[in-house]
């Protein structure tokens, strides 16, 4: 850090954190109200400086190590951490936050008074709402509930050019204007920084259940998964895990009101047949799968995203193949009712091969995402021919130039 | 405009494709905002995308404002032509294209009416769950547009919800394709962005759209209230404590007149001040807790009786004379004027109130239908347009209400968009930086300002200098730039 930008920070009132996360090379502030946010983004506009905008911290795992280098392409950490507080409305239903309010936090404070807030994301304790929000993040409930944009009601944000905007509100239904923050939702901040988002909450489920059947065969597993999401048993989640693509295990949560839960269980246990187990603690469970043996703690390098019916043959035999033609290690964790499946390597494959992967899954409308990739390997994926519609492009890089004209804000996260 | 201009757009979409005789356009000088009009210049009627693109990229090339129109049910003037411009119509474009059982989806032209979706999908036991009152009429492109809503949105959520993807043609005539079968989007979430845009950053030709599968139970209720303010209380008690019936709609007893005089007559009892129309859906175990915990809600606040739809024809009744009301209350006067705004679940009783106070105070009749589980209130006030000052007084008791949602916390327009309408109300609810974000956001995508100009955003000299002007409300007659 040098000691000029250091003392003009201090000098805006803005100190560099001491506590900043995981090893950064650029000094990073944490105002404690939006009007220091806005006086950080004028700074960085002053001095030329390259924002890295930060939540909590907590993604900085997934960061790719551009951003972690001495020679990082950034110059300046804005984190809202310190913004923080949480405005819910029980007899409304809705919930807004500042964005350094932890998720577990907004969590609590909604359930203690009925309603459900969603992702749930029992994996992920340290995430905070602008976090969440910026990364677009969905948890196992997606199947029941759909993602989170769908339940974003509106956002507050500093924009790159330091004014505070806000766009929808804190309203079930509301029409009013451009849906800009359905842009921020999933954008890593490279629009603008977050400051506020509020959501559409949900009735507190009664009681849960979550049944786990293992099977040699994810033929059988998926088959079966679809076979109950079509009863009105309205599993909440389901997913399969592999943890070398010979074992998989299906898990079901069902929750909701006490009689439904029970009808629902007898359904699925129908269904899923008599080995089934039953686990007393979901959460334990969710992060057991997502942080435990499939991932040693580390996120998915890779995502196939197709329709459901696709999952099996399109994307899990194609990924097979692919990894056991070149005897690569991986685990999976699928969502088929969502038709995602995330992708566990213990390295990165090279550029011919993500290729090679991106064809074969492509020729079966499965569509391959970098999660946790280095960069030159995303910008692989990104700038194929198979990549991105040339039209969505210029419409993106429209937006990302017009709302971010200097190139203020920037995020190794965002494809 | 420009004879080549108008040569080459015959030749392209064919004479079925151009309407351009005075007495055929005159059908599309409004939308269902009659107070403005406009009779466009040329109204083309492409057969597909690639004619859409096709007229759109001779439009650009000699600089014609666009304005796109699916099937003109829209309340907010949305739809309303502007001057020296032509209307695109997705009229032709009316073809179910696919429908996914498996994967509980369709993809549909953009002119595909509502309810015929639903049609399509029930052979699959599926259904299209938002469902306009305009569902007869209304299209699946002009739903995107105004991110429409309806009864069943209290609980499978508005438009955007349903929507998995889009092809859009841009103000440049090239095609967006953004239908991939995609989780997420790789990026920013360009769908997201455009449902509800009314028609400001492009004219979406297919539409890929999630179906939802047909519960196995439905039940409809019906709640009689001694009053209005009663009616109201039950249903915020019903949100507080957290029960999800599918729909819940509340009808005054001058919409139940209307309607009981009516074609739509549903068999609500003519004496109540108020009913309660709620639906729930799902497993037989679901729908009979969540009736069993919402009827001692309705006793509480003094429902004098309720009813159960004995058969699916008496639901269906019950349905038609709620989605029968606008129409109904033609009988009540010649012109209705349909406000639409949202509050706080927790404020439908002051607010609703505020409405008859207002009303009351400048000698208007109201009628209240409404989606009052989401809170989104429509409030419909009677008046003749031949009447200039009652015509003056009807727009002022909609600013007022506008004014008094706000001021709880509400916001201008819960499904019918901004448009015209309420273009100069934007500031009551943003500031001229939240403003300067979404013109943003247009000129990105439509530089030149040709898509739907002078609508949903307040203009101001230094925001949307390249569009004409188009007056504010009040006043009826020609829309002048």
């Amino acid at each position: 850090m040098t000691t000029s930008l250091a003392a003009a920070l201090e000098a805006d009132g803005l100190p560099p954190i001491e506590d900043a996360p995981g090893g950064l090379s650029f000094p990073v502030v944490a105002p404690d109200a939006v009007e220091g946010i806005q006086r950080a983004v004028q700074r960085a506009n002053r001095d030329g400086l390259r924002v890295l905008p930060l939540g909590g911290g907590s993604s900085l795992a997934r960061l790719r190590p551009e951003a972690l280098a001495a020679d990082s392409p950034y110059q300046l950490g804005i984190s809202t951490r310190e913004l923080q507080g949480i405005d819910y409305e029980p007899g409304d239903g809705t919930a807004g936050a500042l964005s350094g309010t932890p998720w577990a936090e907004l969590e609590r404070t909604v359930s203690a008074g009925g309603h459900r807030l969603t992702p749930w994301l029992p994996a992920s304790p340290a995430r905070s709402v602008g976090g969440v929000v910026a990364a677009g993040d969905s948890g196992p409930d997606r199947l029941r509930l759909g993602p989170l944009r769908h339940h974003l009601l509106g956002t507050e944000v500093v924009a790159a050019t330091g004014e505070h905007t806000r766009s929808g509100g804190q309203l079930v239904k509301n029409v009013t204007g451009y849906d800009l923050h359905r842009l921020h939702c999933g954008s890593r901040g490279t629009l603008a920084i977050l400051t506020r988002a509020a959501f559409r909450l949900f009735p507190a489920p009664e009681t849960s259940v979550w049944l786990t059947v293992a099977n040699q065969d994810p033929r059988r597993l998926l088959t079966a998964e679809e076979e109950l999401r079509g009863t009105d048993a309205s599993p909440t989640a389901t997913w399969l895990t592999s943890v070398d693509g010979k074992h998989w295990e299906l898990d079901v949560l069902l929750d909701g009101r006490e009689r439904a839960v029970a009808s629902a269980r007898e359904r699925a246990l129908g269904i899923l047949g008599p080995d089934t187990e039953e686990h007393q603690d979901p959460a334990e469970r969710v992060a057991h799968c997502v942080q435990g043996e499939l991932s040693g703690g580390r996120p998915a390098r890779l995502r196939l995203s197709c329709l459901p019916s696709q999952v099996g043959g399109g994307a899990i035999d194609n990924l097979q193949a692919f990894c056991q033609a070149r005897e690569l290690p991986f685990g999976l964790l699928i969502w088929p009712g969502v038709g995602q499946v995330d992708v566990f390597l213990p390295e990165s494959p090279d550029a011919a091969g993500l290729l090679e992967l991106r064809d074969q899954v492509a020729a079966a409308e499965v569509r391959l995402q970098a999660l946790e990739l280095p960069p030159e390997l995303v910008a692989v994926l990104r700038d194929s021919p198979e990549g991105t519609d040339p039209v969505e492009r210029v419409w993106m890089e429209r937006l990302l130039r017009t709302y971010d004209p200097d190139g203020l804000l920037g995020s190794p996260l965002f494809p | 405009m420009k004879a080549a201009l108008e040569r080459r757009l015959r030749e392209l979409l064919g004479p079925r494709g151009v309407v351009d005789r005075p007495t055929s356009r005159f059908a599309y000088e409004s939308d269902g905002l009659t107070l403005l009009r406009h009779t466009p210049e040329l109204v083309l009627l492409p057969r597909d995308t690639a004619q859409a693109a096709a007229c759109m990229a001779l439009l650009a090339q000699e600089g014609v404002p666009v304005v796109a129109r699916g099937a003109g049910t829209g309340l907010s003037g949305g739809a309303t032509p502007v001057e020296g411009g032509v209307v695109v119509g997705t009229s032709r474009m009316r073809d179910v294209l696919e429908i996914q059982a498996r994967d509980r989806y369709a993809r549909v032209q953009a002119g595909v009416v509502n309810v015929d979706l639903s049609r399509a999908a029930a052979t699959h036991g599926l259904f299209y769950a938002p469902d306009p009152s305009s569902q007869a009429a209304c299209t699946i492109g002009g739903n995107v547009a105004e991110n429409s809503g309806g009864p069943h949105c209290f609980k499978y959520g508005s438009t955007t919800r349903h929507i998995l993807g889009l092809v859009i043609v841009t103000a440049e005539g090239e095609v967006l394709d953004l239908s991939h079968p995609t989780v997420d989007p790789a990026g920013l979430d360009l769908v997201g962005l455009f449902v509800g845009s009314e028609g400001g950053f492009g004219i979406a030709t297919e539409v890929t759209i999630a179906l939802t599968p047909t519960p196995p139970v439905i039940e409809t209720l019906l709640g009689i209230f001694p009053s209005l303010d009663a009616a109201c209380d039950a249903v915020s008690e019903m949100i507080e404590a957290r029960l999800e019936p599918s729909a819940i709609e509340i009808l005054d007893r001058l919409t139940i007149e209307a309607v009981e005089a009516s074609v739509f007559a549903a068999g609500y009892p003519r004496d109540a001040e108020a009913v309660v129309l709620i639906e729930v859906e799902g497993s037989e175990v679901e729908v009979a807790d969540t009736i069993a915990a919402m009827q001692p809600i309705l006793s509480s606040n003094g429902c004098m009786e309720q009813r159960t739809a004995r058969d699916a024809a008496e639901r269906k009744r019950l349905w038609a004379g709620r989605k029968g009301a606008f129409g109904a209350m033609g009988r009540i006067a010649p012109d209705l004027y349909v406000a639409d705004v949202v509050v706080p679940r927790t404020r439908l009783r002051e607010i609703v109130r505020t409405v008859s106070d207002t009303c009351s105070e400048l000698g208007l009749k109201v009628a209240n239908v409404f989606h009052a589980g989401d809170g989104n209130l429509h409030p419909n006030i009677s008046y003749d347009r031949r009447d200039p000052d009652e015509v003056r007084r009807v727009l002022e008791a909609g600013e007022r209400i506008m004014r008094a949602c706000v001021d709880a916390g509400g916001s201008l327009t819960g499904e019918h968009g901004v448009g015209l309408e309420k273009r100069d109300q934007m500031k009551l609810v943003f500031s001229d930086d939240d403003l300067a974000a979404m013109v943003k956001a247009r000129t990105a995508l439509d530089p030149e300002g040709r898509l739907n100009p002078g609508k949903t955003i307040p203009m101001r000299a230094c925001m949307e200098v390249r569009t004409r002007p188009i007056p504010s409300l009040p006043g009826s007659g020609e829309v002048k730039a």
